[in-house]
């Protein structure tokens, strides 16, 4: 079973995502913060990062390129509730070799674009 | 549905079955035995009887042959006068007469045989008689008359008649021996016949009782394979339907937390859109097409010192007014409004303050609903240095 670590400071997000992707047989451990993320990566490392752009501690681009350190092929999401320009949020994820998708976005297709980069 | 379970027909039915068998074969299994016991029965008398009649023949035999010996004895005697001839005679005569006895006793359940015995005894007795006359006679040295007595005799056939009526009882007795045999061999047959009979009949039964058992467990085994196969269909089913189930409740799970998520992501987008409107320190008014304030942000109740309720549903007019002009309904914004036309830069007094005014129409489809009033105060004076 594929695991997914999901780093987002909101609650409902964290409970709501978690509970599909796992009905869909994945194993998700959710957490508020990026210091979470890094304690629970020292337990299991996982197969995928999604992370939301604006957090309490940080933000998601700065969380996500400190955590490829210790996860250099472990593929991620930036997932944001905030509308970025298109332009702009293409040129960002390309430089750092991310998947941008917007929580406006439906679960199937965030769904959809996690197995994709699972296969 | 039945409120209580019914026994099984078949079983009944089976069971009946092997019962009147086991009963036919004990019903065969008596008959035998009566009919062995009552031969066995027939066979011990009969037996009783041939022993009795071997008695009876031998009794006619020892009958001739001690009735000859006595003569005998008696002619030595006549010719020898020697004692041990006479003592012979008399043992002779004396063991004829127990054989006679014991050849009445023997037949005394035929009279027809006991009567001709005892005739025959009557004929041996004479014989004794004329013995111990012709004793007598040598005793009391008679020759004449021992003479005329054992002349007498000689011509007579008592001895020939004596022989041959005990030889006919004998050949009597011996053809009703033979008459009996057969009758016990007929008995002896009968007797194997019904054994025979009974076991192969009986072997008969316990084939049929083996092939209902048999044809009984067949059916059995097809019933219980049958509800076996029912049963895995059933559980079949019962799987399918359960992963049906299973897949349309996932996919209800599915669809509720699709919907939970677009509504929690509405909810982000509005209050997010709403933090920058609340954010921004220039003046936001949401207006209808008639100017009717529905929504405003923190800067204008910074601006105005009014509270939102106070506010909410009024006319624009209340907080904005165009200096210098006579239009307190704002005709110019309301027109602009109905033409869906920006209005930039109007200049206008907003709690007794200078303002610059920007109204946009706000579109939903191409179609104009309302407007959207922005306006930034114009700076206070700065304090005066002297």
């Amino acid at each position: 079973m594929k695991r997914i670590l999901h780093i987002d400071d909101e609650a409902d997000i964290r409970e709501v995502l978690g509970a599909y992707l796992q009905c869909e047989g994945y194993e998700v451990v959710s957490v508020a913060s990026p210091t979470e993320a890094f304690q629970a990566i020292q337990q299991a490392k996982p197969d995928l990062v999604i992370c939301d752009l604006q957090l309490d501690e940080s933000d998601g681009l700065q969380t996500i390129d400190r955590l490829r350190v210790m996860l250099p092929d472990v593929p991620a999401i930036l997932l944001t509730g905030v509308l970025l320009d298109p332009h702009v949020a293409q040129a960002t994820v390309q430089k750092r070799n991310l998947v941008y998708l917007e929580k406006t976005q439906p679960l199937q297709r965030i769904l959809g674009e996690i197995r994709r980069l699972l296969a | 549905m039945k409120g209580t379970t019914d026994p099984d027909p078949m079983k009944d039915i089976t069971l009946s079955r092997i019962l009147g068998f086991f009963g036919a074969i004990f019903a065969v299994v008596v008959t035998v035995a009566v009919v062995a016991v009552v031969n066995i029965n027939r066979a011990g008398a009969s037996r009783d009887w041939v022993n009795q009649t071997y008695a009876t023949i031998s009794a006619f035999e020892d009958i001739l042959a001690t009735a000859r010996a006595g003569d005998t004895d008696t002619r030595m005697f006549a010719l020898s006068g020697d004692d041990r001839d006479l003592t012979a005679a008399r043992e002779a005569f004396g063991a004829m007469d127990e054989h006679l006895q014991i050849a009445e006793a023997l037949t005394r359940h035929t009279p027809a045989v006991q009567a001709a015995v005892s005739e025959v005894a009557v004929l041996a007795r004479q014989r004794v008689t004329l013995a111990e006359a012709v004793w007598q006679a040598r005793r009391e040295n008679q020759p004449e008359r021992l003479r005329q007595l054992l002349a007498d005799d000689a011509g007579s056939a008592a001895i020939s008649t004596i022989k041959r009526r005990l030889e006919k009882l004998r050949d009597d007795q011996f053809a009703l021996l033979r008459e009996r045999e057969q009758v016990a061999y007929r008995q002896a047959q009968t007797t194997r016949w019904v054994v025979g009979t009974g076991v192969a009949g009986n072997l008969v039964l316990f084939c049929a009782v083996g092939w209902l058992i048999r044809d009984d467990l067949r059916t059995r085994r097809r019933a219980a394979l049958a509800l076996e196969e029912a049963n895995a269909r059933l559980e079949e089913k019962v799987r399918i339907r359960t992963a049906d189930l299973t897949e349309a409740n996932r996919r209800l799970s599915a669809e509720n937390l699709e919907r939970k998520w677009a509504a929690q992501s509405q909810d982000h987008q509005l209050r997010y859109n709403q933090a920058i409107v609340k954010s921004v320190n220039d003046l936001v008014f949401v207006l209808t097409r008639t100017l009717t304030i529905t929504r405003l942000n923190p800067a204008v109740l910074r601006a105005t010192g009014r509270e939102e309720t106070d506010l909410l549903s009024q006319p624009l007019a209340r907080v904005v007014s165009l200096p210098g002009t006579p239009d307190p309904a704002l005709s110019a914004l309301t027109r602009a409004l109905a033409e869906g036309r920006d209005l930039p830069d109007v200049q206008v007094v907003i709690a007794g303050r200078p303002a610059r005014l920007n109204l946009f129409p706000l579109r939903d489809r191409d179609k104009v609903v309302g407007g959207i009033a922005i306006a930034q105060l114009e700076p206070l004076p700065g304090p005066t240095h002297s």
